[in-house]
């Protein structure tokens, strides 16, 4: 197993080589075969979203680049666009604001378009579209616009087909900002907002509920009964900081179809990944009903949840392991979940039996992980696997099978 | 006394009979050691052999493999260096209780205000925030907050705050003795201290360390002879302040200026008390011998 993670502390980049059982934090167990930092530029600069071409990848900093780099062995910047955030922007909301430390813009979403074209969203509402040209290694902005601050998620739609104009949708929220959808066309001339959510309605002490949107994630459109065309048909799932479960359907109404507080004492939540058979390469969901899914989300003490779509809990993941707020979970294709925390510990974990494979010191509190490679074997064992497995197919093995197969079968006592 | 061996049945007996072999083992041991000692003032490397060779089997000698001690990484040293951001300045704490405290949290203000130098003390009043608080002492330059929490009329808690981004740290506060207390307590000056920091050796012993060494100036008057002495054993942080005196030129001796307390470390979180970074569970009470700072 191969990861790429960054870390918080001192802005590495550290490419870890691992195998099944690898657990740094037990002298006795299967230590990690490497554990290399390959790019430090400080905390300041550190890493917040790795997205992976191949042997590239495009790295949005803390300061506000974001480069294309190429990495086999050898790190090596190709290109970077400077100057995409803006903390000023996010000044009038502190005041306000129920996080005590100044808000400073950082990189939220960084996912990719049709074409080479890449989609920027920051804290403090940017929107920016940049070009990526695998061929000679280049990067540029091509647009840039504003939304509605503070956000603190953006999430793009990638159910293409139902776009068949060929514009892009992405959903955005905040702190105080509701859940907001957001067309772009498809030669990005013009962006605008196509649909809002609304507040839930007041509580039993006829008080105002507090909006704080944090993640979320698409459904497929509604195929199922009567589809209103008149109506946009958009479906997704939203977690908030006020320990809420939302599932919202635009055909529905712009209010939740379920509102479900997940904790009594409102323990925020902060990350969601979708547990399910199936899911697009965005994370979103491949399915049109809120059913036979789970949600994966953390709050921020200790605890990675599994809940299912209906708010009932599953599972604890690595339950009295992890020590410090997860600060990054993510489901991989090959079936792994990768989790990285203020423990300074990278985990992976098995997404169907919840097992922990790898546990491994990075020494520093992790912000991204990315699977290089999926393979359960270190490169040692493979080769040592690999070898056994040369000697079987030797000829005198062979004809020694042989022999044993010609023998009469001994006679099952009755 | 061995089960073979008849039992006395009179007790004065047996009791004396009991004391004479333990005095008389006792003689022993204590010739053995006078020999001893006459043996390795002659040979000094007798001594060293046999402490090499004796070592005891304490709990912390047998603590619980931890991969972060002994590891030096640069990415660590300039994540513990944000608790020192004030430009070379020197610390300027603000003292505070927990909101409605009682005459105990205001004694023990008392006694911080002369151990923390720079140190401003502010009533708690209702109505304000933590965020408030933050807020105004980041305008004038404060580094960092100190709150006493009060609970029950006894003070139980400490918790640290750096500005203007945390991290946030929590103790417990526990074995409180009053200078007065004290046997032969001296009285101490306004000079600044030296620190001493024993056994901070894991990365969250080394975060905790750096928080009490980036509340004290780094420039002590030595001409006061003051330590301040923060030693970790088994997780619990004794605090001690003596002053030293110079009894000749080889013999120094303490004096203790008090007060005594324990610290215990909570909970560590980032920002101003937002996400935490660890916190204790009662669980980690079950494994004796791991420890985390």
């Amino acid at each position: 197993m191969r990861l790429l993670i960054s870390c918080v502390d001192g802005g590495s980049l550290k490419e870890a080589v691992c195998g099944v059982g690898t657990d740094s934090s037990v002298q006795n167990a299967l230590q990690p075969l490497k554990l290399e930092s390959i790019n430090s530029e400080g905390t300041g600069n550190c890493v917040d979203i790795i997205h992976g071409l191949d042997n590239k990848f495009l790295l949005a900093r803390r300061n506000g680049n974001v480069e294309l780099v190429h990495f086999v062995e050898k790190y090596e910047l190709k290109d970077k666009v400077t100057n995409l955030l803006n903390d000023s922007r996010l000044d009038p909301f502190y005041a306000r604001s129920k996080r005590r430390v100044k808000l400073r813009d950082g990189f939220i979403m960084l996912q990719p378009l049709r074409n080479g074209n890449f989609l920027v969203v920051t804290k403090s509402g940017l929107v920016h579209v940049l070009k990526v040209n695998q061929d000679d290694d280049s990067i540029v902005k091509l647009k840039t616009w504003e939304v509605k601050a503070p956000l603190d998620f953006a999430q793009l739609c990638d159910n293409w087909d139902a776009q068949s104009n060929g514009n892009y949708v992405f959903g955005y929220g905040g702190e105080e900002n509701q859940i907001k959808l957001v067309e772009i066309d498809a030669d990005f001339g013009n962006l605008r907002q196509i649909w809002e959510a609304k507040n839930v309605k007041n509580d039993r002490l006829d008080m105002r509920v507090p909006v704080w949107p944090t993640a979320m994630k698409f459904l497929q459109p509604k195929r199922s009964g009567t589809v209103d065309k008149t109506k946009l048909n958009f479906q997704f799932v939203v977690i908030t900081h006020w320990s809420h479960l939302a599932h919202y359907s635009t055909q529905y109404g712009k209010r939740p179809v379920l509102y479900k507080q997940l904790f009594e004492n409102r323990e925020p939540l902060e990350q969601l990944e979708i547990d399910a058979d199936a899911t697009t390469s965005l994370g979103n969901i491949s399915t049109d009903r809120f059913e036979k899914f789970a949600i994966i989300t953390t709050d921020t003490k200790k605890n990675v949840y599994k809940y299912d779509i209906s708010g009932r809990l599953l599972v604890k993941l690595g339950n009295g392991d992890i020590s410090g707020a997860v600060s990054f979970v993510k489901k991989v294709d090959s079936g792994y979940i990768l989790q990285g925390g203020l423990d300074r510990y990278a985990r992976v974990f098995d997404a169907s039996t919840g097992e922990r494979l790898v546990k491994i010191y990075t020494g520093g509190s992790t912000n991204c992980m990315v699977l290089l490679d999926g393979d359960r074997l270190d490169p040692a064992q493979r080769e040592k696997k690999e070898s056994k497995r040369k000697l079987a197919d030797d000829e005198e093995d062979a004809e020694r099978l042989w022999d044993q197969l010609n023998k009469k079968p001994k006679k099952a006592k009755k | 006394m061995g089960a073979e061996e008849p039992k006395i049945k009179n007790k004065m007996l047996r009791q004396q009979i009991f004391a004479d072999l333990k005095d008389q083992k006792n003689k022993q041991r204590h010739k053995m050691r006078a020999q001893r000692a006459k043996e390795e003032k002659d040979d000094p490397n007798a001594k060293e052999k046999r402490l090499k060779e004796n070592v005891p089997k304490t709990i912390e000698g047998m603590r619980v493999y931890d991969e972060t001690i002994g590891q030096k990484d640069e990415a660590d040293e300039e994540d513990l260096m944000q608790l020192f951001n004030n430009n070379g300045e020197p610390p300027k704490i603000l003292l505070t209780t927990s909101i409605n405290a009682k005459r105990n949290a205001y004694e023990f203000a008392n006694v911080l205000i002369e151990i923390f130098p720079n140190v401003t003390f502010v009533k708690r009043k209702f109505g304000l925030t933590m965020k408030d608080i933050v807020d105004a002492c980041s305008k004038r330059n404060f580094t960092d907050i100190i709150i006493i929490n009060e609970n029950k009329k006894k003070v139980t808690g400490l918790s640290f705050i750096h500005l203007p981004d945390g991290p946030s740290f929590y103790f417990k506060v526990s074995s409180y003795v009053d200078v007065k207390k004290i046997v032969g307590h001296g009285r101490p000056t306004s000079h600044i201290p030296e620190l001493i920091l024993n056994n901070f050796n894991t990365r969250l012993g080394k975060t905790v360390g750096t928080l009490f060494q980036s509340i004290f100036p780094k420039n002590p008057d030595f001409e006061g002879r003051q330590v301040i002495t923060l030693h970790n054993q088994r997780d619990y942080i004794f605090f001690r302040r003596h002053r030293y005196v110079f009894e000749n030129e080889k013999k120094v001796g303490l004096q203790e200026l008090g007060p005594q307390f324990t610290l215990k470390l909570r909970r560590l979180q980032r920002g101003i008390k937002e996400e935490t970074e660890w916190e204790y569970r009662p669980e980690m009470d079950k494994e004796k011998k791991k420890f985390y700072l």
